[in-house]
């Protein structure tokens, strides 16, 4: 028996956060028929910030609970600190994210790995697309608390790497009910030049944003390169009628349209039993699973030492739904597939050029100068608003 | 938070410093103590403490063990923390402190031991530096790995950049240990594998200074660097004069075979001084320290120095 221990925040945000990635994860052991096979311990790490209450439940899981492994959803940057204690311990440390800040260093550690959406990388490639040609003024988009997030500096530092010119930054309120696009169309009003946009939103941000952009972008022909969150299939969801936006475009990790037997597999089984569309954090559950899958397969063949066990992991290619993914051995944080994904004007999101295994520019991406020291204070993603 | 936590801390260099400064922040700190001798920290120190109420102890080399010994009785540390503090503390004393005595070694283990790591990284050709947290125990540098991280060493780092790094990492782990101690109820640790370890003592000044016949350019540079600024350079001699290479770089190749090693090809103002090196390379030497004071490397010229003239 596996001993499976899982550190599980809450989120305002987006409140189904925990429940969707648990299902997701509960809902591929039980189709591997490895259920059965786990010991489930969990607890609810609030909102992921407080590093007493993390490190102390990831204490007790290992000291007085015996977990073999602890799944922590989280960020990286907040569980460093507990990397002496699962190396002490030749216990596995699992952090799982959606990759919207990056950590401090990408040192790997012997027993612990994180497993990751890579929305930073993904956030860095449309930055990347969106400055094409060189030379192309751009307005920076986003909401107060979006735009603390590290994809946010990924998307702008890739394209001013590489020749886009930023005339603008418009930042909304953190309080939805004083959203507003006045000072970006006041600008756009002085700027005949800016056609251009990266934008990034999550929540009821991204669906605020999409509801008043539609009009602007018509008015002033605007090309819009969104954030991994901005192509998710639940926004269309719940807009309904009135996500009609065409001409946005951006590198997602994962759409629900991809047409692969891994993807198919995941919404059939996932839907059946959940009676739930898939989404971003199902299939970080999902893939979770497929982890503790190879985890349970080494234990089985005698193999209980948690380093020897994550060198047998960074051998694998994990076939998913979102194409493949990997586990890198100079960081140990994952990094799979991407994809380019363009909206129509009905909102229909259509992937164009896919690439299996971003291998090239992961390693790019990891070298990629991040700013030194406290660039943002936000601790987690996508959790408390 | 534990309330009981709380930490003396022994230290002797500035490289400790950023380290000291992010421990200081978490409030959980007794008192600081430094070798008597070390008038360079009282002054950087004093004033930090004065805002902080935190006692600075002045330790006597002749009286240590009593000194630490009451230090501990008096203000009962759950940890003591050495961050480069030059005395060896006795066995009765270390489990004394609940959660013991934790020493920041500012080089990688159990690769390289001693008193001098971050210099041994460099003579000895590492491709990394480090820094590592370990629980102190009655050997040297032996105890229990509780948190590692590596530096890697860029071809232009002198002892003095590495030195740099090496402190604001410690500050950046200082703050991960004080969460460890204060959050945990165990002290995490790695015993450390013998099969790699090395110990390495205070250099010799003959291993400071440069063997022309034997030593490559890049191992020159290495040394050249190792040396900057602490020795003010590696030391060769010219014309029976004992001076210190500061700073050099390699420029390029030469193919006289009729060159020795440690020969002059150059020395004007113009195009600064030219060494060869036994590897056929060319090193420029652009700062030299010397009696006088630092020179740039073509002022050798002055000194009656000329080409043809043999480093030696």
């Amino acid at each position: 028996m596996l001993r499976l221990g899982i550190l599980m925040p809450r989120s305002t945000l987006f409140p189904s956060f925990g429940l969707d990635i648990l299902n997701g994860l509960k809902i591929l052991l039980k189709h591997k028929n490895i259920f059965d096979d786990i010991v489930f311990i969990s607890d609810n790490i609030g909102f992921g910030t407080d590093e007493q209450e993390i490190y102390t439940k990831a204490e007790k899981m290992l000291l007085a609970d015996d977990a073999d492994v602890v799944i922590l959803i989280g960020e990286a940057r907040n569980t460093e600190m507990l990397h002496p204690l699962f190396t002490a311990c030749n216990k596995i440390l699992l952090t799982v994210n959606l990759g919207a800040t990056v950590p401090e260093n990408w040192l790997p550690q012997p027993t612990t790995l994180t497993h990751s959406l890579n929305f930073c990388m993904h956030a860095s490639l449309t930055g990347k697309l969106a400055a094409e040609p060189p030379g192309r003024p751009v307005a920076n988009v986003t909401s107060y608390y979006d735009g603390g997030y590290t994809q946010c500096f990924c998307m702008l530092n890739q394209n001013q790497q590489n020749g886009g010119i930023p005339l603008f930054n418009h930042v909304t309120h953190l309080r939805l009910d004083q959203f507003t696009l006045e000072p970006l169309v006041n600008m756009l009003e002085q700027s005949s030049e800016l056609k251009t946009l990266l934008c990034l939103f999550s929540g009821e941000q991204a669906e605020r944003f999409y509801e008043e952009i539609p009009a602007i972008q018509k008015r002033f022909g605007l090309q819009l390169f969104v954030s991994p969150m901005m192509l998710e299939e639940s926004l269309k969801t719940a807009l309904k009628e009135s996500f009609h936006i065409g001409g946005v475009t951006g590198f997602v990790p994962w759409h629900a349209s991809l047409n692969n037997d891994a993807n198919h597999l995941f919404k059939e089984i996932y839907s059946g039993a959940t009676h739930k569309n898939t989404n971003y954090f199902s299939l970080l559950g999902w893939e979770t699973g497929l982890i503790i899958e190879k985890i349970i397969a080494e234990k089985n063949i005698g193999n209980n030492d948690a380093t020897a066990i994550l060198k047998a992991l960074l051998k694998i290619n994990f076939i998913s739904p979102r194409g493949s993914f990997k586990i890198d051995e100079h960081s140990h944080f994952s990094y799979g597939s991407t994809h380019l994904a363009t909206c129509k004007n009905n909102g229909e999101v259509v992937i164009g050029k896919s690439e299996e295994e971003a291998k090239g520019y992961w390693e790019v991406f990891k070298q990629q100068s991040i700013p030194q020291g406290q660039s943002s204070g936000w601790k987690n993603t996508y959790l408390c608003i | 938070m534990n309330n009981d936590m709380k930490a003396i801390i022994l230290c002797n260099n500035p490289v400790a410093l950023p380290g000291i400064k992010e421990i200081l922040f978490f409030g959980k700190v007794a008192a600081i103590a430094i070798p008597k001798r070390n008038r360079e920290m009282q002054y950087i120190l004093a004033p930090l403490l004065q805002k902080t109420r935190i006692p600075l102890l002045l330790i006597d080399k002749n009286n240590y063990h009593l000194q630490i010994s009451q230090a501990i009785e008096t203000y009962a540390p759950t940890v003591v923390l050495m961050m480069t503090f030059p005395f060896i503390i006795p066995q009765e004393i270390l489990s004394i402190p609940k959660q013991g005595f934790i020493n920041f070694h500012y080089g990688i283990l159990p690769e390289c031991r001693g008193p001098q790591p971050i210099l041994w990284h460099l003579l000895n050709n590492d491709t990394h530096a480090g820094l590592t947290v370990h629980k102190v125990d009655d050997g040297i540098d032996t105890g229990d790995i509780i948190m590692q991280e590596k530096i890697r060493i860029e071809p232009n780092d002198t002892y003095g950049t590495l030195q740099a790094k090496s402190a604001f990492l410690g500050a950046k782990m200082a703050a991960g240990l004080m969460k460890i101690l204060d959050y945990g109820s165990i002290v995490p640790g790695v015993r450390q594998d013998k099969s790699r370890a090395a110990y390495f003592n205070m250099p010799l000044a003959k291993q400071l200074t440069v063997n022309w016949n034997d030593m490559s350019a890049a191992e020159i540079v290495r040394l050249v660097n190792a040396c900057n600024p602490w020795n003010k350079g590696a030391g060769t001699i010219i014309n029976d004069w004992g001076i210190g290479l500061t700073e050099v770089e390699i420029v390029g190749d030469y193919d006289n075979r009729n060159v020795k090693p440690g020969e002059i090809l150059v020395c004007n103002k113009e195009e600064g001084l030219i060494v060869a090196a036994s590897d056929n390379k060319k090193l420029r030497i652009n700062i030299i320290f010397t009696n006088e004071g630092f020179f740039s490397g073509s002022r050798l010229a002055d000194f009656e120095v000329r080409a043809g003239n043999i480093f030696g």
